[in-house]
């Protein structure tokens, strides 16, 4: 039996009086691929920053049962942010030092690998601020996935990566999926995640407006539910 | 503590390296820290003499 390892019970968020996220509540199975799809200002980031514990919300939510802000729960958590943050003057290579050092690692060479396979290890020796804004977000990923999460959390993963990182990223979905690693996707861009998802939630004006799983069978595609929500201001079916 | 320490080390070591291929900064961080020298050396006179004026009256 699957166990629910991402949990989010009734989170609500607002910034001062604008309500991002009501009362959302959903799960992700073990080794599930869920997607939070929606028009900018969906309140999906918001949602991905509550789950990373990077703001205040009321309600709750668990990672492998354990509150979202304790550490134990953190170490379970890869989260890439939407704007690749990473230290002006650290180098790349000197970037995953420090991260396997903050989460005790022992060198496997997996850092190398990660830097290879997103086409950096030429440029190991080159500072975070000396980085492009796609070779920053690649950076980012790497170090989110070197400490091998159980959970996974991509904030619009694909924005500024050229086409060789999507293609890699892509298939980093896939095998993530295959090690058994929880997926959460907040993305606008539909076709990015049509060979990944399992389970898509369309996100409207802060709360879910759909949920669709793979292999429903269903009228309308993702791509026309998700038309049919954004632009025709209707409901589609939960 | 240990990462924290390799962090702040590293990013000394690498703003260094930094300032040695940028000569500008390495002369404003040196005007900067001769400044700050002569500021304190320059205080500490004054307070010395005003401590002798003291004594003196």
């Amino acid at each position: 039996m699957r166990e629910d390892v991402l949990r989010i019970n009734h989170v609500t968020k607002k910034y001062g009086k604008t309500v991002a996220n009501q009362d959302i509540s959903f799960f992700v199975d073990d080794g599930e691929a869920a997607v939070l799809l929606g028009p900018n200002g969906a309140g999906k980031s918001t949602m991905i920053k509550c789950i990373t514990g990077l703001l205040r919300f009321e309600g709750d939510i668990e990672i492998c049962g354990k509150p979202n802000k304790s550490l134990e729960a953190k170490r379970m958590l890869g989260y890439i942010p939407e704007v690749p943050a990473v230290y002006d003057l650290l180098t790349v290579e000197e970037h995953l030092e420090f991260i396997r050092r903050a989460y005790r690692l022992e060198d496997d060479g997996y850092a190398q690998r990660l830097l290879e396979r997103f086409e950096l290890w030429d440029k190991k020796d080159k500072l975070g601020k000396e980085l492009s804004k796609g070779m920053q977000q690649k950076l980012s990923i790497c170090c989110a996935l070197l400490p091998r999460p159980r959970v996974a959390v991509f904030d619009e993963p694909l924005v500024g990566l050229d086409p060789h990182a999507i293609r890699e990223l892509k298939e980093v979905f896939r095998e993530l999926k295959e090690s058994g690693t929880t997926i959460l996707i907040s993305t606008h861009m539909i076709d990015s995640v049509e060979e990944t998802w399992d389970v898509c939630h369309i996100m409207m004006n802060g709360a879910f407006a759909a949920t669709r799983k793979k292999g429903e069978s269903a009228e309308q595609s993702l791509e026309e539910l998700f038309f049919a929500i954004t632009e025709g201001g209707e409901g589609g079916a939960v | 503590m240990k990462p924290l320490r390799y962090l702040a080390f590293t990013t000394m070591k690498n703003r260094l390296r930094e300032m040695v291929k940028k000569p500008a900064r390495l002369i404003y961080a040196i005007v900067l820290l001769a400044l700050l020298v002569f500021t304190m050396i320059g205080g500490s006179h004054t307070g010395g003499v005003a401590r002798i004026t003291a004594w003196m009256s």
